[in-house]
């Protein structure tokens, strides 16, 4: 089936509207309603266009709905204070509602056409969703093609005439298409480049806090246990980490909360001193402890909206880069943050993965009152064990036997939860074992804090990251022993995740959104930065590896090895490629002005209509040859049209050569004469032949 | 030094006096302009650039990009629209000043695939107006279209085409490109001639300078009326029975070559117009009546026949300039019309200011 222009343009049209409503109602920042009336005025509109038939909304009824949906939309801005940005989103779905749903002129295609820009632009700005790249892309395809047909129905269908072709006629050629497929192609790269090198200078004194995604539960500073189960049993990702030394991640963990107080239920963070990091430049936080160079590690962090301000780090933090106000630490290791909740966060860390030094604080030895068994239990593990290492490991080993990991684990029944976990079910979560191990730690006088956090991930082996989910959440236990302090566990380990083609695909798609939020919303001046001295030092290293490549060749074939072999090819295929460039130039330059030389030379065009009507008879003028010596050689031959030609040749080079153009016209009319008289005299001779 | 800068001075204000456009200055093959939507969407551009520094929204930043690119695939986009058209322009022999005369456009689309979309082609003569000839909704390749347009000349005289505009708003409408076609030209606009109404029924000729009848001497033949020939040579009888208007022709106007003489004298203004166009009336509808001609000036004769010496004497006209001189400068080509007028019996000799010494009844003084 062909279809005819104005079918085209109704596809194009609606498609285009239809992904911008989409773009709005994948931000889930706009009511339900508004993206149903928006859809559904698309479908009428377009059924009754493609049909050309059925009821349209008159413009004064249109007129009037869109001065009620400015008020209902606006109401709750000006009485509530609620979100402007959502309240122009949805009145813009209203607008592009009405709008097609009433008769349609040129004009209010352009007016539609704007206002699904407008939609593109609300839905960017209430959204990071790497959904939000999809439909860009569609829309990035479907506007270069509707602006165009747009133009031509509006410059084209003017005329009855040409409105009566656009209707009845394909119209445009597939050329058309292609070219503007190419051009898609170019508006894409050149949309990432000027995306790449726009410079990221702008202090963002208006930022907003773009939401985006689900908000995660986060870790509070006061965790009962069980705390912790929800978070075990939601699949959300929550973090996402780019290291540099993959290999000495085996057994991260990502410490989010550190707690030294116990009341016997519940584990907090005592109110203690906080010392903010130096801050050398903006967004940068730096440690003044020292770390051992080998034990640093680069860690580059995405961490997903979250309702705590916790940040997560694996080891301990040298240099933290992120937009914080302000990054303090306590004496065990908290990292307190001041940054804005709720939304998705990056930040990069210097960190050592050398366990931590700092002295215990009396808060890490200090016990509750408890069950006197605990106590007793504790003792009788370590008897005989001499070393706090030892008897911690002890400690540890004992949860090593007859333990099970449950996340249902039963009601406590108004016991003691740790005398329940330890002398009744002994079945538990982590932070059953993690905290009757640090209770029982302190008991036998071992300094031990329980840690919150993210333990494990999986490797993304599409995106090169570590993927932390929620589940992932973890508490484990950190004792002060020989001096450091030392990562325990005793939860018992979990079984490996079994690799299934879904869980490939998942990781496929979630490296896709790691770049998104990577290179697409987090980019920043600094990457600027980094991309352009990538490109100086790549360039350099190219240059460098041509300039040696061009001695070693020289150096081999004097020493007699393989002249092909020793042959700089890299140079050479260099060399081709910037000559091919060169020669494509030059020959566009050339082709440019050749073309302008014919426009120019209107006496030039009417001596090769007389040359091509001469070669027609057999009278061709050789490569060579001038234009005089040509009719010289022909003269002969021409009969009475002898002097005509004479002529011409004179007044050609007259005009080409002396400039005088204004002997086109006689030019033109002697052109004339001759072929006419050619065309006469072939006449004549098919009557004498035939 | 000083004569290289005044060369250069001259070159600049010749080149301020071709261009149209300031953006000439910057590249004299292509200008651009940008549309009511252009201004809108550069402003749109704009705005959402500061929104993208302002707010550090990385979104902003993509979308700021799309549109920046789109204005660069715009760019060659609509070059696409007019780089591979190639035009012609081509003037009819003869133009007439203040007679409507047809200009011809041949534009082609040059490429062998690629299909040209919305363009409007503009034309612009001397100082008038650029105006817009036609409008390509769609050129194939290797297709030609012509555009026909009527041009009018004020003035006899020399007349400049200037360059051709190729414009198009394609694809986006947000800038109006232009291509410069560089096909400056000049065109001879020979003086107004009178129209049948107003063309002297009568010629001097002879001693006497009688006046000859109106319908000449001798029928010797028919044919069908032309536009501008006289309503009083129709032959009505004929007319009727063939339903065609037709037209007596007549010998008289064959034997007798006009032999005129145009006094260049005087000063310039209407009176002076007045009198070239007569001369050249009088020429051209001789021309038109299969009658010989012959021109006379002061400074140059034109014996030539056919239409060749005819082009050649209009030319003349069309360029001749008030002599200063009140007196005759040259009395040679004047004895030589003499003897003409003496050998044919008859000659006419046109002014605008007062004569010399004439043959009786030669003289038209054109006031």
């Amino acid at each position: 089936m062909r279809l005819t222009f104005e079918r085209q343009f109704l596809l194009a049209g609606h498609a285009l509207a239809g992904v911008s409503v989409a773009a709005l109602a994948t931000t889930h920042e706009v009511g339900l309603p508004y993206v149903l009336t928006a859809l559904g005025a698309l479908s009428w509109s377009f059924g009754r266009e493609w049909r050309r038939r059925g009821p349209e909304l008159s413009q004064k009824v249109a007129n009037a709905s869109i001065v009620a949906a400015l008020l209902i939309s606006l109401g709750p801005v000006v009485l509530r204070g609620a979100s402007p940005v959502r309240a122009i989103a949805e009145f813009l779905l209203v607008l592009v509602a009405l709008k097609v749903a009433a008769r349609k002129q040129n004009r209010d295609w352009l007016q539609i056409g704007v206002l699904s820009f407008f939609q593109l632009l609300a839905a960017a700005a209430l959204t990071v969703e790497p959904i939000f790249a999809v439909l860009f892309l569609a829309y990035l395809l479907l506007a270069p093609c509707v602006l165009v047909m747009f133009l031509l129905r509006r410059e084209i269908g003017v005329t009855p005439q040409g409105a009566r072709r656009l209707e009845e006629e394909p119209f445009v050629e597939p050329s058309l298409f292609r070219s503007i497929a190419v051009t898609t192609v170019v508006l894409f790269v050149s949309t990432v480049v000027i995306f790449i090198v726009f410079p990221r200078f702008g202090a963002g004194y208006f930022a907003a806090p773009f939401s985006g995604g689900r908000v995660l539960t986060g870790f509070s500073e006061e965790v009962g246990l069980g705390g912790l189960a929800a978070l075990k049993q939601d699949d959300a990702v929550a973090l996402r980490v780019t290291v540099d030394r993959p290999e000495r991640f085996g057994d991260a963990r990502w410490r989010g909360a550190v707690l030294d107080h116990f009341d016997g239920k519940n584990w907090r963070r005592r109110p203690q001193e906080l010392r903010p990091l130096m801050r050398p430049e903006t967004g940068l936080f730096v440690s003044p402890e020292p770390a051992l160079p080998r034990s640093l590690v680069h860690e580059d962090m995405i961490l997903e909206p979250q309702e705590s301000a916790a940040l997560f780090i694996a080891g301990r933090p040298i240099e933290i880069r992120g937009r914080f106000t302000e990054v303090s630490t306590d004496a065990i290791g908290n990292l307190r943050v001041l940054r804005t909740v709720g939304i998705r966060t990056r930040y990069q860390v210097l960190a050592s993965l050398a366990p931590r030094m700092d002295p215990p604080t009396p808060e890490t030895l200090a016990l509750p009152t408890i069950d006197r068994r605990i106590l007793e239990l504790a003792r009788e593990q370590v008897k005989g064990v001499s070393g706090d290492r030892s008897r911690a490991e002890a400690l540890l080993g004992f949860f090593h036997r007859g333990f099970r990991y449950s996340l249902e684990p039963g009601d406590d029944h108004g016991e003691d939860p740790l005398v329940r976990f330890l002398f009744v079910t002994r079945t538990g979560f982590c932070e059953h074992f993690a905290s009757a191990y640090a209770v029982m730690l302190r008991a036998v006088g071992i300094p031990s804090v329980v840690v919150n956090g993210y333990a494990g991930g999986e490797w993304n082996p599409y995106g090169n990251y570590f993927v932390i989910r929620q589940s992932d959440a973890h508490s484990w236990v950190e004792a002060y022993v020989d001096g450091a302090w030392q990562t325990l566990d005793p939860t018992p380990a979990a079984p490996p995740r079994t690799t299934s083609w879904s869980r490939r695909l998942a990781d496929a798609i979630d490296a896709m959104e790691m770049r998104w939020y990577r290179y697409v919303i987090n980019y920043t001046l600094e990457d600027q930065a980094e991309a352009a001295l990538s490109l100086r030092d790549a360039s350099r290293q190219l240059w460098e590896s041509l300039s040696l490549e061009w001695w070693r060749s020289g150096t081999d074939s004097r020493e007699g090895g393989s002249a092909f072999r020793a042959l700089p090819w890299k140079t050479l295929l260099g060399l081709l490629a910037v000559a091919s460039l060169a020669g494509w130039v030059w020959h566009a330059r050339g082709s440019e002005q050749r073309s302008r030389s014919g426009e120019l030379s209107g006496a030039a065009l009417l001596y090769l209509r007389l040359l091509n009507a001469l070669a027609a008879r057999g009278l061709e003028k050789r490569p060579a040859e001038t234009p005089l010596e040509f009719y010289r050689r022909i003269a002969p031959r021409l009969d009475g049209d002898s002097e005509g030609v004479a002529r011409i040749t004179h007044l050609y080079h007259e005009a080409r050569f002396s400039g005088a153009d204004a002997s086109d016209v006689e030019l033109d009319r002697e052109v004339e004469c001759v072929l006419a008289s050619l065309e006469a005299r072939d006449a004549a001779a098919a009557v004498r032949a035939g | 030094v000083s004569v290289r800068l005044s060369t250069l001075v001259a070159a600049l204000r010749r080149r301020a006096r071709e261009i149209e456009m300031w953006t000439e200055w910057i590249y004299p093959h292509r200008s651009l302009r940008l549309t009511r939507e252009g201004w809108f969407f550069l402003g749109v551009t704009m705005a959402i650039g500061l929104a993208a520094l302002n707010t550090g929204h990385n979104l902003f930043y993509l979308v700021f990009a799309m549109l920046v690119s789109l204005i660069v695939v715009s760019g060659l986009l609509s070059e696409r629209a007019v780089r591979s058209l190639r035009v012609e322009r081509r003037l009819p022999a003869e133009l007439f000043a203040k007679s409507p005369a047809p200009i011809e456009l041949r534009i082609r689309n040059a490429s062998r695939e690629l299909t040209s979309y919305a363009v409007e082609i503009r034309d612009c003569v001397g100082n008038q107006e650029r105006r817009p000839i036609g409008f390509l909704d769609r050129l194939d390749p290797q297709a030609e279209r012509v555009f026909v347009s009527l041009w009018s000349f004020p003035r006899r005289g020399r007349h400049d085409f200037r360059s051709i505009h190729l414009v198009t708003r394609f694809p986006f409408g947000l800038f109006e490109k232009i291509r410069i076609v560089p096909a400056a030209e000049h065109a001879i606009a020979f003086p107004a001639v009178a129209t049948a109404a107003s063309r002297p029924s009568s010629r001097g000729a002879g001693n006497d300078g009688f006046r000859k009848h109106r319908l000449g001497e001798e029928i010797v033949g028919l044919r069908r009326k032309l536009d501008d020939d006289d309503p009083r040579h129709i032959h009505w009888r004929v007319t009727a029975r063939t339903g065609e208007w037709m037209v007596t022709e007549h010998a008289e106007t064959l034997d007798r070559p006009l032999i005129l003489f145009f006094d260049s004298r005087g000063p310039a203004g209407d009176a002076f117009e007045a009198a070239v166009e007569r001369a050249a009336s009088l020429l051209w509808q001789a021309g038109r009546s299969g009658v010989a001609s012959r021109l006379f000036s002061w400074s140059t004769s034109f014996a030539e026949g056919g239409s060749r010496g005819l082009r050649a004497a209009l030319g003349f006209l069309a360029e001749v300039e008030p002599l200063a001189t009140e007196g005759a400068p040259d009395d040679r080509v004047l004895h030589a019309w003499r003897r003409e007028v003496e050998r044919f019996g008859g000659g006419l000799f046109v002014t605008a200011g007062s004569p010399p010494e004439l043959p009786p009844g030669t003289l038209l003084r054109v006031a």
